[in-house]
């Protein structure tokens, strides 16, 4: 279980996170929304340790068995896609890996990263999360620059790999109509503060509410 | 002036052994317009290549009836044509406001002096509701709010020709207006914007034009409603 309670982070005079607390279940998808600039992004990176944070506490996040996966596309540009995938595995301790193959059929084995195009460095990045068992997995923008039939694809792996490792799941997402498909919870982050914390599947059918949502 | 704002003739680009755009030929005049096609099916080559920074290994590309592959990348800035990037690139160590005003060129700037390039900047960055992080150093800012200094980036420069690589994603969906109104307004001045999206509602919303790219190739163009519903071009995209 993962527990964040009263957190806050103050950088350059700016506000970003203001008091948040949540708690996450293991098996759990958190879906996090709200405008640009709403501290999302710090959320994750505070939890993850990369910032510290100016006041409250994070319990569930242990070094080294947490999946993060940043923005930005993270993959190295002159190693081959079947490099990558061995890295990734070599990251891992041998106890820890599932058999299960990468979701990576779309991609040719052999081309360096640095010639793929966003998308495909994005979906690259993001099979990573199907090496190892996390206990703890954070993911900053899954589908950002994926067509529609990949953004779908990359959800549901996320859900299968959720499942599979009972790992509590933050998912910071713009598409949320997509991926309230596959989420336990949606969460709004509006100036640092969150300001709502709901139930994921009565929103699939509601789709006047969700926007209301979507608005706040 | 002579012949249509952009023109590609049979445009290969093979790039590290890999072919990114076979035999594309397509013109463009003014309007919006946008490209859809799967991941890694050749947009941001078509993007990259109207920027002068990809080498075509056959075909031709013109701008104004200009060969680019006779103007350096830099010259190409000067004609008018800004663009963005999926993953913006923007200067870490400055603020939003000189972010801004370091788009304009000597020529954008027609004479006038730093003073001016500050007014025009902030302007921009009201245009992207950005107009209270002025003074604030871009390295604090989020994801989203970068590709939005970038879009203010190319809106101060009131270019002829935008090239806008993913504009809405990674931005929440409140934000869309002012990238379409951005949009509308190189449009609106007579101009050419040609966008990237995987977005197919903002792309019925603001294009007037799609073109749609499978593995490389023109699998279809015209008018959104009909490559949208297009059920040989969506075929063609496969699962991807």
């Amino acid at each position: 279980m993962l527990a964040v309670e009263n957190l806050s982070v103050v950088r350059n005079g700016r506000h970003i996170l203001d008091s948040v607390s949540l708690t996450a279940e293991g098996g759990q998808i958190l879906l996090i929304a709200g405008h640009n600039g709403a501290g999302k992004s710090t959320l994750l990176k505070t939890i993850f340790g990369e910032l510290s944070p100016s006041r409250g506490t994070v319990r569930g996040a242990e070094t080294g068995s947490t999946f993060y996966l940043p923005q930005g596309r993270t993959v190295f540009p002159s190693l081959t896609v079947s490099e990558h995938q061995r890295l990734y595995r070599s990251l891992v301790p041998v106890s820890e890996r599932p058999d299960t193959r990468l979701p990576d059929a779309v991609l040719p084995d052999l081309a360096p990263a640095g010639g793929l195009s966003g998308g495909e460095r994005q979906w690259l990045a993001a099979s990573r999360l199907n090496v190892g068992r996390p206990r703890l997995i954070l993911i900053d923008e899954l589908t950002t620059g994926l067509s529609p039939a990949w953004r779908k694809r990359m959800l549901e792996n996320l859900r299968d790999a959720t499942d599979a490792s009972g790992a509590p799941t933050l998912l910071v997402e713009h598409n949320v109509r997509d991926a309230v498909a596959i989420a336990d919870r949606l969460l709004i982050l509006r100036q640092g503060r969150l300001v709502l914390d709901t139930a994921a599947a009565p929103l699939r059918q509601d789709t006047a509410r969700l926007e209301e949502i979507l608005l706040l | 002036m002579s012949g249509r704002t952009i023109e590609l003739k049979n445009v290969a680009v093979r790039l590290g052994g890999v072919d990114a755009l076979l035999d594309v030929s397509a013109a463009f005049d003014v309007g919006v317009v946008a490209i859809i096609g799967p991941n890694g099916s050749g947009k941001t080559t078509v993007l990259n290549v109207l920027s002068g920074l990809v080498r075509l290994s056959r075909g031709s590309a013109s701008i104004l009836g200009k060969n680019l592959s006779t103007i350096p990348a830099h010259q190409i800035a000067r004609m008018g044509i800004a663009r963005t990037f999926q993953t913006s690139r923007i200067l870490e160590w400055t603020d939003i406001r000189e972010n801004v005003a370091a788009a304009l060129s000597r020529t954008d700037l027609g004479g006038n002096g730093p003073s001016e390039a500050y007014r025009l900047a902030e302007a921009s960055l009201t245009a992207v509701g950005l107009e209270s992080l002025a003074g604030v150093r871009a390295s604090t800012l989020s994801f989203g709010e970068r590709k939005l200094v970038e879009l203010a980036r190319v809106h101060v420069r009131k270019p002829f020709i935008a090239l806008l690589d993913e504009p809405v994603s990674g931005l929440h969906p409140s934000k869309f207006p002012i990238v379409a109104d951005v949009i509308s307004q190189v449009a609106a001045r007579g101009g050419l914007v040609i966008l990237v999206e995987h977005d197919y509602e903002f792309v019925r919303e603001v294009a007037g034009q799609v073109v749609a790219l499978s593995a490389g190739r023109l699998v279809g163009s015209g008018a959104p409603a009909e490559v949208l519903n297009d059920r040989a071009v969506l075929a063609s995209f496969g699962g991807a």
